[in-house]
């Protein structure tokens, strides 16, 4: 599959280990697309496929505007960066964590937030299996987003929709605690883990991100616009923001999303 | 509240002479201000509301309710506190200032809300702390309600009960209103009337259209001999609620929001960009059907007021041909602006702006660009009404006391406000003016927080609502009419469009292009809540611009709940407080569908009303289901993160 000439926001990757191709897709900054702000989004990923979706008009939509960061002191921003995975891969983690860095031309990001994969069912596990079992899938990327944060590359880490216990297990293990959880705006907020949370001064943030996030229509666009031969999935995608601090403006968000040819 | 200088206010007559000094004067001030200042960049946002209350007074035994005109004995006592924290170095949690009103008092918070979106999860407590320290300092058959109480200049309204003297010229001579019901502890109030009515000529003249029930009478002429004779009602139209005095308007409460800019440009170009939207908000805030014990056919206390402090001549209102005055002027000095004053939206300005050349020029070779300078000059044409003897002579570098007489006195639905000379904590702001005040904090916070996260948004995306001027002032007339959130349609832009000149935009010189006829009349709810077609309501705007934010859970709670509360209005799911009052009124047994609301019906509105505000009662209808989380202190959690932040961004430094 060839993108780039189609697309310029689209890069390749290294294959995967089965020799299937790999690209990440950056959109830039689409604060302040207002084409994009008049389709019918509900979700991350909509969003995202709606922007490609609008791509496929006569000229590539300028959305790399300019560079309204330039003009602001580093200090004064604040760069949060979500992660929705589908694989525990951390070195897709690490890629998309790069790749942002890059795009802003930073060395480092405020907040990142991890919404770790669904864990696959296995009849006749028991919760406690469960809970071991995705403690020790999550180890490897915890313990990556902890080494970001022992390198001041990463400010502060969190993870999205975790249950108390989950996070007690997983801080204990890496001996370090995520100072931010972040739950779904409709979620009650269990009283134990709002306790803990008070307790450990745990930041509990809101969020309106279906769980999992519905990634199909991303690659579906992609593969649509650019009538790719074959087909894709997308393995993981990045929702990044930026925002002044103490004047509550975002003067930048965009998606970073990485998509796999599928067999 | 307006500006609160001590000394020996002049009458009119004594003013005059000092008139053409003082803008002069004023001018000068402004320009020395601006250029100290205009380079004043990096402030953070800070915002606060101002809310205004009604102290009320029951008399359950005769079921009559009264106003109650103890608002100076209250403000000594809450002020007394201001002063005990500034000895001990304690903030202050509020800040209390003096209305129009004797029974009149407008509470701030002590310190502006911040800039973190977690601020706006403070506002309600804030507000609620408020209204309990008020209320602990009241008697037992008093109460502190955010209303415009509905029997203002009703006979006997005031609590002591004095009459109104009509030959009381320190009472701009009013048949309905006394002057003990203007607020006596600071001159400025008293002092505003009789110099309004001074430089008029005349008393003014409200004239409100009469709603018209089945048993009104048709044409409503409303016998007046009991209170004057024929040169006392002269003024008075059929068919409408006459009123005769500054207290119906300016005694009137009302809901406004002030936020700080990060530089000038950015305010400007804010005042603009909120202008459009006034209508929107007057129309949703609607509260006020009730003036004088008469049901009327407006909801909003907006024309009202603009009539009553109404200081044009004869003349200038186009009566008599122009010979001792300079212009018609089609405004009273309460009314929506006439231009915009960021350099782009020029295009937009089609009202002709009446201005005195010499003062344009003054500002003009004083270096200030053409808008600007036409917005200050058209300012400028309303005459100084508090000039005190003792402070005529100032330092213009210092002071700007006689600009902020004459600013203070143009009361517009947008104000662009200079950082104070004497305050270098405080940038420039722009206040947000048109929202009537609800009964219920839960209600103020909403609309306040709707303001200033639609800021953020409009900042955020560079959105541009602009359209001709001429457009909001139709708006604002729309606004009022009854039910207009239902019945009304608006001039407004039909689609998105970005501001191709916006402060900070990167894009060099870009300018926008000529001015846009993307207009269409939209109801409320599309303007809110947006269309199929894919035009994004504001509401949905301001979600997509949250959707992107870190909030945490209370928070996000707090302002969904707002927004969504918001939203309902707009659809007339839930009532305006002014559709609810007249429901109220039109279904009270004591009611004879003759639009009069008697002391017995203001009695149990009044009692609904207190125990709706006090939380005792809750009424779906007009506040729907929604609770939020607010809370008095942003979350510990929430602030070790901004404060490890910081030491990050420090290390960062070095």
């Amino acid at each position: 599959m060839i993108f780039q000439n189609i697309m310029p926001s689209i890069h390749q990757l290294e294959t995967t280990p089965s020799g299937l191709a790999q690209f990440q897709l950056r959109t830039g900054n689409i604060n302040g697309n207002l084409e994009l702000k008049c389709t019918n989004f509900s979700n991350s990923a909509e969003e995202l496929a709606q922007w490609i979706s609008l791509q496929s008009k006569d000229s590539i939509m300028d959305n790399t505007e300019d560079d309204r960061m330039a003009i602001h002191a580093r200090n004064d921003l604040k760069v949060t960066f979500k992660i929705f995975m589908t694989k525990w891969d951390v070195g897709s983690l690490e890629k998309a964590i790069e790749a942002l860095k890059e795009e802003l031309k930073i060395k480092d990001i405020e907040t990142v937030i991890v919404a770790p994969p669904p864990l696959l069912h296995i009849d006749g596990e028991s919760e406690k299996e469960k809970l071991a079992r995705w403690i020790d899938l999550m180890f490897p990327i915890y313990s990556r987003l902890a080494q970001y944060i022992y390198y001041s590359e990463v400010g502060a880490i969190g993870l999205a929709d975790v249950s108390l216990r989950q996070l007690k297990k997983i801080s204990k293990r890496v001996a370090m605690q995520p100072p931010l959880v972040q739950l779904h705006e409709s979620s009650h907020v269990d009283p134990e883990l709002r306790a803990f949370a008070e307790e450990q001064e745990v930041q509990l943030l809101a969020h309106v991100d279906p769980v999992p996030m519905p990634l199909a229509g991303v690659a579906h666009a992609l593969t649509k616009i650019t009538r790719a031969a074959g087909s894709l999935q997308t393995t993981l995608l990045g929702r990044y923001t930026v925002f002044i601090r103490a004047r509550a403006v975002m003067i930048s968000k965009g998606y970073i999303a990485h998509l796999e040819e599928t067999h | 509240m307006g500006l609160l200088t001590k000394g020996s206010p002049l009458t009119w007559a004594e003013t005059i002479q000092h008139i053409d000094y003082i803008k002069e004067h004023g001018i000068k001030q402004f320009i020395n201000l601006y250029h100290r200042l205009k380079s004043r960049h990096g402030d953070q946002l800070k915002w606060g509301d101002e809310i205004e209350y009604t102290i009320i007074k029951f008399d359950h035994e005769n079921k009559k309710v009264r106003v109650s005109c103890r608002a100076e004995e209250l403000l000594n006592r809450l002020q007394a506190e201001e002063q005990m924290n500034a000895m001990l170095g304690t903030a202050n949690k509020f800040l209390w200032r003096p209305e129009f009103g004797a029974y009149m008092i407008e509470g701030t918070p002590g310190m502006p809300y911040g800039g973190l979106i977690a601020c706006f999860n403070i506002v309600e407590a804030n507000m609620k702390l408020r209204r309990e320290v008020v209320k602990k300092l009241l008697k037992k058959d008093e109460t502190c309600l955010s209303i415009s109480f509905p029997s203002l200049g009703v006979p006997g309204f005031t609590f002591p009960e004095v009459p109104a003297d009509r030959n009381n010229a320190d009472a701009a001579n009013s048949i309905f209103w006394p002057e003990q019901a203007v607020f006596l502890g600071h001159p400025r109030f008293k002092n505003l009337t009789k110099n309004i009515k001074g430089r008029r000529g005349s008393k003014v003249a409200i004239n409100v259209p009469i709603f018209k029930d089945k048993n009104t009478p048709n044409p409503y002429v409303e016998d007046l001999t009991a209170f004057g004779g024929p040169d006392d009602t002269r003024d008075a139209k059929p068919d409408h609620i006459y009123m005769d005095h500054m207290g119906f308007g300016m005694g009137c409460c009302c809901l406004q929001v002030t936020f700080q800019a990060v530089n000038v440009d950015e305010a400007r170009w804010l005042y603009d960009q909120l202008t459009p939207i006034t209508p929107i908000l007057l129309a949703l805030s609607a509260a006020t059907p009730i003036f004088r014990g008469k049901l009327s056919n407006v909801d909003s206390r907006w024309d009202i007021i603009s009539a009553s402090v109404d200081d044009r001549t004869r003349e200038e209102r186009g009566l008599e041909p122009l010979k001792n005055s300079k212009w018609v002027i089609d405004k009273s000095r309460y009314d929506s602006t006439d231009c915009y004053i960021y350099p782009c939206s020029v295009g937009y300005n089609d009202i002709p702006l009446q201005y005195d050349e010499k003062i344009y020029q003054q500002l003009i070779d004083g270096n200030i660009d053409e808008p600007l300078a036409k917005h200050i000059a058209h300012m400028f044409i309303r005459d100084p009404h508090q000039v005190f003897r003792e402070r005529i002579e100032q330092d213009d570098e210092k002071s700007s006391e006689h600009f902020e007489t004459i600013q203070s006195s143009n009361w517009m639905n947008m104000r662009f406000k200079p950082p104070p000379p004497d305050a270098p904590e405080i940038g420039w702001r722009v206040e947000f003016r048109p929202t009537e005040v609800q009964l219920t904090d839960f209600e103020n916070a909403a609309y306040c927080c709707f303001v200033v996260l639609l800021t953020r948004m409009i900042i955020s995306f560079r959105l541009t609502y602009l359209m001709p001027i001429s457009m909001v002032t139709e708006n604002m007339k729309r606004a009022q009419q009854k039910d207009a959130v239902l019945s009304q349609k608006f001039l407004f832009r039909k689609g998105l469009a970005e501001c191709k000149s916006a402060p900070e935009n990167l894009k060099g010189s870009e300018k926008c292009g000529p001015p846009s006829q993307d207009i269409e009349e939209m109801s409320i709810d599309e303007i809110m809540n947006g269309k199929k077609n894919g035009f994004p309501g504001l509401i949905s705007l301001i979600r997509q611009f949250l959707d992107s934010a870190d909030v945490d859970v209370d928070t996000r709670c707090t302002i969904s709940q707002y927004l969504n509360f918001i939203s309902k209005r707009a659809t007339g799911e839930i009532s305006t407080l002014a559709h609810w009052t007249r429901e109220f009124v039109q279904s009270h047994p004591a009611y004879n569908h003759d639009s009069d609301v008697n002391d017995t019906i203001v009695y149990d509105l009044m009692k609904k009303m207190d125990a709706i505000s006090s939380g005792e009662d809750h009424c779906d209808k007009l506040l729907g289901c929604y609770r939020s989380k607010t809370d008095h202190a942003i979350s510990a959690a929430v602030r070790k993160a901004e404060e490890h932040m910081i030491v990050s961004s420090q290390k960062r430094a070095h």
